[in-house]
């Protein structure tokens, strides 16, 4: 009995249940250190870190697009403020769009002050556009239809 | 009981006969029995014991197994709903927005004296200020001005139109945006929520006027139109921005706004292919 009571008292093997547990501990952690290295690797931070240029399409200026242009030179640039290094020339395009805009506005208006505000931009930006300067005879003519 | 060899009286718990001093088999025997017998119930003792003991070190196992599952569960639960690019950021530029309250309100009474109303909605989308309670003085503000920017890239769409132009993505809607305008700055909402209505007011005032100016220009509407806006149903000011729209559209690409989509323009086309 002595030696019977000796055996029984080894240590016993792991139980099924806990090898169970153990496996979907493992796949937990395992979906865990993936999705972890998915988000660090994802692209979330663009919304707020994005620069004037990212989503520009290369013919977006050569096609006319000067609507799109400002528009994304107002989300991507205007209060976010930082162009992408390339795009000073096409970022310019976009600040003599708008100012043209609101100057032609403020002129027929007969709002002087504002214009004249308006026309200083435009100067500013004429100076900056660079390769693109055959487009400000189209934007102010686009103006005027 | 007698000792075999005198006859003497002895028990189980004399080894040797106290009478003749040789010893007492039977007792010996007993003695070695009970010593065994006391050996295996310690033994079986011991082993229940450790039994007891590893029985319930398992449950414990289990237990803490169990216990870290549904801490795992919960935690990706949580990252699934919570952990993208876009909330932490959000978050952090809320965070920020509270922190630096007096150098933002600063910068968005600058935006609203250079009456620059795409740039404060801008400002204000970056760093999430219409979502914190914080600002709640410029809350009516923010809507108004996210009202303006709706229609000025609309209006924006229409001046920059070309004949190629096929997507009117902004210009399409600028009956609505029009329409939502006129709704928020003559709604009583922010007359009995802001906690400065003259001033929200004036603005809205500063963003009516610098839009009939915008819309006189590129919509080609009258003064008379322009000052009918205020007064004017919804379904009537509709009809009137969309007629007007039109009418510009017409005077540009040669077809009005249903029909510009159906157009194909092969060079146009190709041109979209090759950005692609």
């Amino acid at each position: 009995m002595a030696r019977y009571i000796s055996k029984a008292s080894k240590r016993p093997k792991k139980s099924k249940v806990i090898i169970f547990l153990n496996i979907v501990i493992g796949m937990l952690a395992a979906f865990v250190i993936f999705f972890l290295i998915g988000f660090l690797s994802s692209e979330g931070d663009n919304y707020y870190s994005r620069k004037f240029g990212d989503s520009l399409t290369s013919s977006s200026i050569e096609r006319g697009q000067y609507a799109q242009l400002i528009n994304e030179y107002n989300s991507d640039y205007g209060a976010i403020g930082s162009v992408n290094s390339g795009y000073e020339d096409a970022a310019a395009v976009a600040e003599y769009a708008v100012s043209a805009f609101r100057y032609k506005a403020y002129l027929q208006s007969g709002d002087s002050e504002r214009a004249a505000v308006q026309k200083q931009r435009m100067e500013k930006a004429a100076a900056e556009v660079g390769i693109y300067e055959p487009e400000l005879s189209k934007i102010d003519s686009a103006l005027d239809q | 009981m007698k000792c075999k060899y005198c006859g003497g009286d002895v028990t189980l718990n004399d080894h040797f006969c106290p009478n003749c001093g040789r010893p007492v088999d039977q007792a010996q025997r007993h003695q070695k029995e009970m010593r065994e017998y006391e050996t295996e119930f310690e033994e079986t003792k011991q082993q229940a014991m450790n039994e007891l003991a590893a029985n319930s070190g398992g449950g414990t196992a289990v237990g803490i197994r169990l216990f870290i599952i549904a801490a795992l569960v919960v935690l990706l639960i949580w990252m699934l709903i919570n952990l993208n690019g876009y909330t932490i950021n959000q978050k952090r530029e809320m965070r920020a927005a509270n922190k630096n309250y007096e150098a933002y309100v600063e910068q968005i009474d600058q935006y609203l004296a250079d009456r620059d109303y795409t740039q404060l909605t801008a400002f204000v989308n970056k760093h999430e200020l219409d979502l914190n309670d914080k600002y709640d003085d410029y809350r009516w503000i923010f809507y108004g001005a996210r009202d303006y920017k709706n229609i000025f890239e609309a209006l924006l769409e229409t001046a920059y139109i070309g004949k190629d132009t096929r997507n009117l993505y902004y210009a399409e809607r600028l009956s609505d945006y029009v329409n939502q305008f006129y709704e928020d700055i003559l709604s009583d909402s922010y007359t009995r929520l802001s906690e400065d209505p003259g001033k929200t007011e004036a603005v809205y005032n500063e963003m009516e006027q610098d839009l009939t100016v915008l819309l006189q220009k590129y919509l080609h509407l009258t003064k008379e139109e322009t000052d009918s806006l205020r007064g004017l149903s919804k379904s009537r000011r509709t009809v009137l921005i969309e007629q007007a729209l039109d009418e510009k559209i017409v005077s540009v690409t040669g077809v009005g706004l249903s029909e510009m989509n159906k157009i194909e323009l092969p060079e146009v086309e190709a041109a979209q292919e090759a950005d692609q």
